[in-house]
């Protein structure tokens, strides 16, 4: 079997493996053409958002604010888009626009008060969802139909695909992107010959604002209507959209990471809707969700502890043969 | 140093500040006997976390899932109270708050995931099992078990909590150790000591006083809800480290940080609410204040790049 | 031919701290040169160089290349100006391609527009290895499947793409196996033809000899002398470098290599890392081990796995009540300390006091019941402040601030104040003023004489010679030779069981 063909198996295995194991348990109610094209709707929102984390998560840069920006976002690029009539174009710049200046707030009180990312996302969280209750008279935004457009398939799609091409230039063909990896993968070696962390972070911060303002989009379109949030409840957002992120950095040597990630959110949106499916009750997602996440990340946090652990073994067992002889 | 200074005296002063500045500003109303009792109510859960905690943000660990673990003691206090009795319960959300330690701790420190993220998925799990618990229907405390709400009854059970953590934080070996870990990891194992079980340990401490916490939370709200405990580990995070805690352990770890700064974010929310800004407000400001205080007060060393 | 200056440094000083790295040093390096540059651990060789290729800043001085001020901002700027450096620790980054490697930062030569052209990136990448004579290695590979030497090669072509007027060669030899070495000093001879110059940084004084046209000697960050060709010998660099005759009161004084009969630990048939492989030996009551090698021939994975610190893969260590050492809690339970060769990462903590830090492993002992006083800390670490002289206001100042001597005094102080009756010492004079490491070497005959063992493992063969009973040499991980300690004792024995 070629490289690339043998590639391509492994990356498919895992979503491929997760719609059998919930057709077969589910007794065929996961799996039909409108359940799965629900999942697809739900889909892009986690892309866009799993995407919009993707260039800091590789430099080690944890962000939770995802969820509150995308409301904020919403809500500021919404309510601008009514009272201007811009329509779904005025929708799409104004959320944007909105998500990228929380998201250059978010890196200037990370980069610069020194502030390591987890806990600069926490607070950072707690200010823009009180911004939530506080612009725009507190009651976040109502959208109306013909705006909502880019939410119907297939423009939510073609939204999705356009991101994708922009995304996957912007990581595998500028500077930025090969900066990124470099001190992605060797800070200290990447910044002792002189690669600039700040620029790199600045423009991971950006791009992750465009992403969240398309997700923005997507999402008050979707729901018709953002509503002001509390109590950190805007975290879960990220925390799904992160799992994709994960389960793509663990494809990276066999496949872009780009394309890791729409499969590895594709997948955890088939898990959601599988288990629901198989009469979970909805509340106990988020023990599935919490339960998943550990599973991943110990393994993946420990599958080279564990490879190392049969090596040793077996030179010690080589190593005890000389001393025999 | 000027962070040491900052650190040892700025909660204390600022809490004063803050207080006596509030009293001028509502003209007194937050001196009342019911607003004081007040502050003392809210401040009582964070505090004994807060001091519970002490151990975990000296060795530089952090538990998010508290929020959670309050919850599940809450249900698992009223359960109990309802059929069986105090002492039980009271037994049961300790050994609640023993495992949920022993996860959170064995899990971050021998499974090797960091425990930032160990802590937000148990905070899902806990959530996920309390909302079903919960949805069946309200389930309410009975009427005898109301002196436990009494302010009288906390105070004591506060300094108990800060007479047995203080002693093991300053007078045993436990208290030196989860501080070295914290100061350098590697360094204090390669002196002999076993760090995975003395980080182990701090959780399990802090799981204790979350326990007892929801108990008493328990009382206070009558029940237990599905939003029970929403938002505890933030204000304990934030609480502690407006009480001068360091971020990543060590030395300047102490047991007032705990004290000082549940007693100072109770105090401020209380403040502004007795002024009237809008309560949706009060989140937003706790989270410039910690930024704030964070920023001021977190330790770094020239040219560290911080991730 | 008249000799054209390409480097110039006039009266260049640096500091980290208290310590002073760099004491106005005027170097001067001229074209077509291959100038070696020796001097011991902490002599200011590397940080020199580190300036120069832009690696750090310096605090005062003037350095003039090409005629022109070179005050670069990072080694891109420095690569600019036209100087580049390969060191000895790993410089490549993995998960990306040789190419990436190749170019990191600079890849904006290959934008067209506002996206990278990878085809011109790997076909320029792959010109430079085949003309560095590694064609062996493809650009568009991952790095992950090349080993060490290859990636120095990766890295070296990463260097000589710019064409450096100055290449620098930071202890890179040390650390590769010959034929990395050979295809080294080809480019090298071949900087120098083409009327380039080259800074060469190695301890290995036959390789100086074989390759450099004039070398330069530091000691304690200032430069004693630069030997021009028929000036250059062995003999000579050696004592420019450490100032004096070797044979002085600097070490122990007695040829008496005795020790006590009583095996206190045993160590059999030990593999750990990646290299140490069925090792065995004894250590005796009253005897200061010495261990030596080329730096990775595995014997810091030994002091750890000694200390039970690192799992191991056969082998077990034995005290002498027949426990076997399995953790760092056991080693400190059974007497046994061990002083890192990373002080300030491994050793001490720096952002507490001397108090902490000194009674640390103690504290089990101190502990009476459930009480620990603080006053009990206190009393033994004054103990120690006055036995080890550690140059303090009191056991409340934290580390932090201490000299590199007084730190080590600390790190000994916490095992002293422990009564340890093993000692496992990783490089322990590295970093050190002169007066300290006296003190150290008194110390440790001190300790030899109550009966105490030391295993002293130490990359410095005249601190070897100097101090052992007994020399263990390990070579790629096996035991070459066990050397006694006498009079005819020299470096050629050791350096041969070690080659």
């Amino acid at each position: 079997m070629s490289k690339k063909l043998s590639n391509i198996v492994k990356c498919l295995i895992l979503p491929i493996a997760v719609y059998v194991i919930f057709f077969v348990f589910s007794k065929g109610r996961f799996g039909s053409l409108p359940g799965m094209l629900a999942i697809g709707r739900q889909f892009v929102l986690y892309c866009l958002v799993g995407w919009a984390l993707m260039h800091n998560q590789l430099m080690g840069v944890w962000d939770f604010t995802p969820g509150a920006v995308v409301a904020l976002a919403g809500i500021i690029g919404g309510n601008i888009a009514l009272s201007t009539n811009t329509g779904v174009a005025g929708l799409v710049v104004f959320c944007i626009l909105s998500a990228v200046t929380l998201c250059l707030l978010t890196f200037f009180v990370f980069h610069f008060l020194k502030i390591p990312s987890m806990i600069c996302g926490l607070g950072m969280v707690l200010i823009y969802e009180m911004l939530t209750t506080q612009l725009f008279g507190g009651t976040g935004v109502k959208l109306t139909k013909d705006i909502t457009l880019l939410a119907k398939s297939p423009y939510c799609y073609v939204v999705l695909a356009v991101a994708g091409i922009i995304l996957y230039i912007l990581f595998n063909f500028t500077k930025n992107g090969a900066n990124t990896r470099s001190l992605g993968y060797g800070q200290d070696i990447a910044m002792s010959i002189g690669v600039s962390l700040t620029k790199t972070r600045l423009k991971n911060f950006i791009i992750e604002g465009i992403f969240l303002g398309l997700a923005a989009v997507i999402s008050s379109s979707q729901r018709g209507s953002i509503a002001p949030t509390l109590n950190m409840s805007t975290l879960s957002l990220g925390f799904d959209a992160i799992m994709g992120v994960f389960i793509g950095l663990n494809l990276v040597n066999n496949c872009n990471l780009v394309v890791g990630i729409v499969i590895g959110t594709f997948t955890m949106k088939m898990v959601s809707a599988g288990l629901i499916a198989m009469g979970l009750d909805s509340n106990l997602q988020s023990v599935a969700q919490g339960l998943f996440l550990l599973v991943f990340i110990g393994i993946s946090s420990n599958k080279d502890a564990v490879s190392k652990y049969f090596a040793d073994k077996k030179k010690s067992a080589e190593i005890l043969a000389k001393i025999k002889a | 140093m000027k962070t040491e200074k900052v650190r040892n005296f700025l909660p204390l002063a600022g809490l004063l500040i803050v207080f006596i500045a509030f009293a001028v500003l509502s003209g007194g109303r937050n001196l009342t006997s019911s607003n004081l009792q007040s502050i003392f109510n809210q401040s009582f859960f964070i505090m004994l976390a807060g001091i519970c905690a002490t151990f975990v943000y000296a060795h530089g660990g952090i538990d998010l899932s508290i929020g959670g673990l309050e919850g599940i003691c809450m249900l698992i206090a009223v359960v109990s109270m309802r059929n069986i009795g105090f002492v039980p319960a009271l037994i049961l959300v300790i050994l609640t708050g023993i495992v949920s330690g022993i996860l959170i701790g064995g899990i971050s420190v021998y499974g090797n995931i960091p425990v930032f993220i160990t802590g937000l998925s148990l905070q899902y799990i806990y959530r996920g099992i309390l909302k079903v618990a919960t949805s069946k229907a309200l389930i309410t405390v009975p009427n005898q078990y109301t002196w436990l709400d009494s302010w009288g009854v906390k105070a004591v059970v506060l300094v108990a909590a800060a007479a047995v953590v203080g002693y093991l934080f300053k007078y045993t070996k436990i208290g030196r150790y989860e501080k070295a870990i914290g100061g350098n990891a590697t360094a204090t194992t390669l002196c002999g000591v076993n760090a995975k079980k003395y980080s182990v340990l701090a959780y399990v401490i802090l799981g204790i006083g979350v326990g007892i916490a929801g108990l008493f939370a328990m009382v206070r709200a009558g029940g237990v809800n599905p939003q029970a405990g929403a938002a505890y580990e933030m204000d304990v995070l934030i609480a502690v480290v407006l009480g001068g805690m360091p971020l990543t352990g060590g030395a300047a770890a102490r047991v007032r940080c705990g004290i000082i700064g549940a007693l100072l974010i109770v105090v401020i929310e209380n403040g502004f609410v007795l002024l009237g800004a809008d309560p949706n407000l009060v989140d937003g400001i706790k989270g410039i204040i910690f930024i704030a205080t964070v920023f001021v007060t977190i330790a770094r060393r020239k040219g560290q790049v911080v991730n | 031919m008249e000799k054209e200056v390409i480097l110039k440094c006039t009266k260049m000083c640096k500091s980290f701290g208290p310590t002073k790295a760099l004491v106005d040093v005027d170097l001067v390096v001229n074209r077509g040169e291959i100038r070696g540059l020796i001097g011991e651990n902490g002599s200011g060789k590397s940080t020199i160089s580190s300036i120069v290729a832009g690696v750090l800043p310096y605090d005062s001085g003037n350095i003039e290349f090409l005629g022109k001020p070179h005050k670069p901002a990072d080694m891109l700027e420095a690569q600019q100006a036209g100087i580049s450096m390969v060191v000895q620790e790993a410089g490549t980054i993995q998960n990306l391609t040789v190419m990436a490697n190749i170019f990191v930062g600079k890849e904006e030569r290959f934008s067209r527009g506002l996206f990278l052209d990878k085809k011109a990136m790997k076909k320029e990448a792959q010109q430079i290895l085949d003309e560095i004579g590694a064609s062996h290695i493809r650009a568009d590979d991952s790095i992950m499947r090349y080993n060490f030497e290859d990636r120095k090669l990766v890295e070296i072509a990463r260097a000589l793409y710019e064409k450096p007027e100055l290449l620098i060669v930071d202890e890179t030899t040390t650390a590769l196996p010959h034929k990395g070495r050979e295809v080294l000093y080809r480019l090298m001879k071949k900087q120098a033809k083409e009327n380039r110059a080259v800074l060469f940084i190695s301890h290995d004084m036959d390789e100086l000899m074989d390759n450099c046209n004039a070398i330069t000697v530091l000691r304690d960050g200032r430069l004693i002398a630069t030997l021009n060709e028929d000036e250059m010998s062995i003999p000579k660099m050696r004592s420019l470098m450490i100032g004096r005759e070797i044979s002085d009161e600097y070490y122990r004084t007695d040829l008496d290599g005795s020790f006590g009969e009583e095996v206190v630990l045993k160590a059999e048939h030990l593999s750990a890392g990646e290299i140490l492989e069925d090792f065995s030996f004894e250590l005796h009551r009253g005897e200061i081990l010495g261990i030596g090698g080329l730096s990775d021939c595995g014997m810091h994975d030994l002091g750890k796995a000694v200390y039970g610190a690192v799992k191991l893969l056969t082998g077990k260590v034995i005290y002498k009540d027949g426990t076997e050492i399995k953790s760092p809690a056991a080693a400190v339970s059974k007497k046994m300390g061990y002083v890192s060769k990373n002080r300030d990462i491994e050793s001490l903590i720096l952002s507490s006091s001397i108090t902490s830090n000194v009674a640390l492993p103690s504290l089990n002992k101190l502990q009476k019941g459930v009480y620990l006083s603080a006053k009990d800390e206190e009393a033994l670490t004054n103990e120690q402040i006055k036995e080890m002289s550690i140059k303090c206001e009191n056991g409340a100042q934290t580390v932090d601030n201490l000299s590199g001597g007084n730190k080590q005094k600390v790190v000994f102080g916490k095992w002293i104040g422990n009564k340890a009756e093993i000692l496992i010492l990783d490089c322990p004079t590295r970093g050190i003023d002169i007066g300290t490491k006296v003190a150290m070497y008194k110390l440790m005959y001190r300790l030899k004489q109550e009966g105490r063992s030391i295993i002293m493992i130490s990359e410095e063969i005249p601190e070897l010679i100097g101090m052992s009973d007994r020399i263990i040499v390990i070579r790629d991980g096996k035991l070459s030779g066990i050397l006694e300690r006498s009079d005819t004792l020299n470096e050629h024995s050791v350096i041969e069981c070690m080659l």
